[in-house]
């Protein structure tokens, strides 16, 4: 996996939902937007930099719209932070619309947890819908907003 | 909050105060937010304009309630009430909060200050082993599917049964530790995934383990009967919820009601209000569901009481019983509940569903009432108000005004002021440990980062929450504490 994707394509929010965690992320297309939404959720999660990709997982959704497709993303690598105690430092994706349904197709590259070589932040608890939103700036930049239940 | 705004507001009591449903044409239900005139005027704009959302969900009955710890959330404002008729009424993942039966647990000791400062380092080191804090930790009880089914259906009978802890720990939860109509068939296998490894784990974010000394006594009499009989006296707070397993319950059902909302024509402000009757079969396999994790939370706080009183045995060398670490009480603050209240006479006037509940109309009708960030306040239940770990918490009691004001709810904590992010460019973890420690509060963190964000400085002021339930009486204080000894997921 070559792309180390560290550079910061996403800002987060600090007047927005005093209790969670809000940011936006941007891209030049809907695969560099996910890697950097990815990217900034395991932010909150863990010092990016601490983690390297030892471990490689895949994966694949299909969902009928891309905001949609987005949150069921984001959710995944929650969902894989419990369950296999794995964060992500890594993440390519390859996003593209199939007739009226977007895919993913998602390599990550991560590691499982390990508090004394982590550098740890907080737990995220969910995805929310909260101010949810995914578009197209004048620049032709996608940009998504998304908040965070910590 | 904007001085526009503020001057819509009208104080119907002292501390009580109504935004008009006539504020915007889509409200159903006026506003009305409990809290001093100054934590009215410091409320987010974004956490009032969440009320005002929730004042335009179908079946609302009374008002959109915010307790004075109101804080922005997601969907419904973290602090808020509301009340549903069973019939037209809908239930909502967002006024519940993922963390499903987010709640506190007080336990008594008999022990003093001067016993414990001594060891406090020692105390908090063998917690933090002990109670798994932060992310994608995993707990030290490992369950089969099987067991965990049984977990969702029994609470935290299923932990005393296991011997993790006493036959009278039951009667001191909030029903019982045991949420009725909890169907594990309604939880999704992701959920279990999620939930299998970490019960008696503590989470991340505000959750603690704080160990700490009574600082004042309020209401003497009271407090005895809860076992707080001295200044100085030490005590345990724990501030945990249901975990990964109620975060993916509260992701599978929003996103089961955002198309169940397409077939009931349900239209909401915000997608996190998403919601479905509760008549519906979406409505009642999402409250099994929530019931299942609402449980799953009871019994992870008494997995997680069992192994704090295995290190106060430890380190003091007697048995838990000897050091009489009883359990006061545990309260939820995330949940949706059926409950009887007194409410306007279906033929009263429309104007009266927003007036206080004390005219001679009223009768006893079943609702479903949200608690998000709210603690239940009936008459002579034990309340817990958690604040930030440098200022300090709350034993109240609840009253019989909260159950004509606020739907028998009072408030939760001392609530946010500062967003995450900005607490964190203010200070950093290690530097407040530091600080702390000198104020003789010893911290153990598992994320520095997640430790600024939690700084005193991001909470509003305790006593002014206090203030404010305790003048619209919907709940009154028996006594407060300080921290001396802290865990931070």
């Amino acid at each position: 996996m070559q792309r180390a994707k560290l550079r910061k394509n996403y800002k987060f929010l600090p007047d927005i939902a005093t209790a969670d965690l809000a940011y936006e992320a941007f891209g030049k297309n809907p695969s560099e937007l996910f890697e950097n939404a990815g990217i900034a959720l395991e932010s909150v999660m863990v010092d990016l930099t601490t983690i390297t990709a030892q471990s490689i997982k895949e994966i694949n959704i299909k969902r009928n719209s891309l905001g949609n497709l987005l949150t069921s993303f984001l959710e995944e690598l929650v969902f894989l932070k419990d369950t296999e105690q794995i964060l992500f430092s890594t993440i390519l994706c390859d996003v593209n619309k199939q007739g009226k349904s977007w895919t993913l197709n998602c390599k990550l590259g991560g590691e499982k947890i390990d508090r004394q070589k982590h550098k740890l932040g907080v737990d995220v608890k969910a995805v929310t819908k909260h101010l949810f939103k995914i578009e197209k700036l004048p620049s032709k930049i996608l940009h998504c907003q998304v908040v965070l239940d910590i | 909050m904007q001085a526009v705004l503020l001057e819509k507001f009208k104080e119907l009591e002292k501390d009580i105060w109504e935004l008009p449903k006539s504020y915007d044409k889509g409200m159903l239900v006026p506003l009305r937010v409990i809290a001093t005139q100054n934590l009215l005027r410091e409320m987010d704009d974004g956490a009032i304009k969440q009320g005002i959302n929730v004042a335009q969900l179908p079946g609302i009955i009374g008002a959109s309630i915010m307790l004075p710890d109101a804080h922005w959330g997601y969907g419904f404002s973290i602090g808020g009430v509301a009340a549903f008729d069973l019939k037209r009424g809908i239930i909502s993942p967002g006024g519940i909060g993922f963390d499903i039966n987010c709640g506190m647990r007080l336990l008594t000791t008999n022990l003093t200050e001067k016993e414990v400062r001594p060891l406090i380092e020692r105390i908090v080191n063998e917690l933090f082993d002990a109670v798994p804090a932060g992310v994608g930790s995993a707990g030290a009880v490992r369950l089969s599917k099987k067991e965990l089914k049984e977990v969702m259906v029994k609470g935290a009978a299923w932990a005393v049964e296991k011997g993790l802890g006493w036959e009278e720990d039951l009667r001191q939860i909030e029903e019982g530790g045991n949420i009725k109509g909890a169907d594990p068939d309604a939880v999704s296998e992701r959920a279990i995934q999620r939930g299998i490894n970490q019960l008696g784990t503590l989470g991340s974010g505000n959750h603690y383990l704080e160990v700490q000394r009574v600082e004042t006594i309020f209401d003497k009499e009271t407090a005895s009967e809860l076992g707080i009989l001295e200044n100085g006296q030490v005590v345990v707070m724990i501030h945990c919820g249901s975990r990964g397993f109620g975060h993916q319950v509260g992701t599978d059902y929003l996103n089961t009601f955002e198309s169940a909302m397409k077939k009931y024509e349900i239209k909401v402000p915000d997608m996190q209000l998403a919601c479905a009757p509760i008549d519906s079969p979406e409505g009642k396999r999402y409250f099994s569901a929530m019931a299942a994790a609402a449980n799953n939370a009871f019994c992870n706080r008494q997995v997680i009481s069992h192994k704090v009183r295995e290190v106060f045995s430890r380190v003091f060398g007697k048995s838990s019983q000897d050091l009489e670490m009883n359990l006061v009480y545990d309260v939820a603050h995330n949940i949706a509940k059926i409950e009887e209240h007194k409410l306007p006479a279906r033929n009263a006037t429309h104007s009266d569903a927003g007036r206080p509940i004390t005219n001679h109309k009223s009768r006893f009708r079943s609702v479903m009432v949200h608690r998000k960030g709210a603690t239940r306040s009936f008459p002579g239940q034990p309340v817990i108000i958690g604040g930030s770990m440098e200022t300090g918490s709350y034993l109240l009691m609840g009253s019989g005004g909260a159950m004509e004001k606020t739907f028998g709810s009072t408030a939760h904590g001392s609530g946010r002021t500062m967003s995450r992010t900005k607490a964190k460019s203010m200070l950093r973890g290690e530097d407040l440990q530091m600080k702390m420690k000198k104020r003789g509060i010893y911290v153990k963190t598992a994320s520095f980062s997640g430790l600024a964000e939690e700084a005193g400085i991001a909470y509003k002021d305790i006593d002014e929450v206090v203030t404010a339930v305790s003048t619209a009486d919907i709940s009154q204080p028996v006594a407060s504490f300080k921290p001396i000894g802290n865990i931070k997921g």
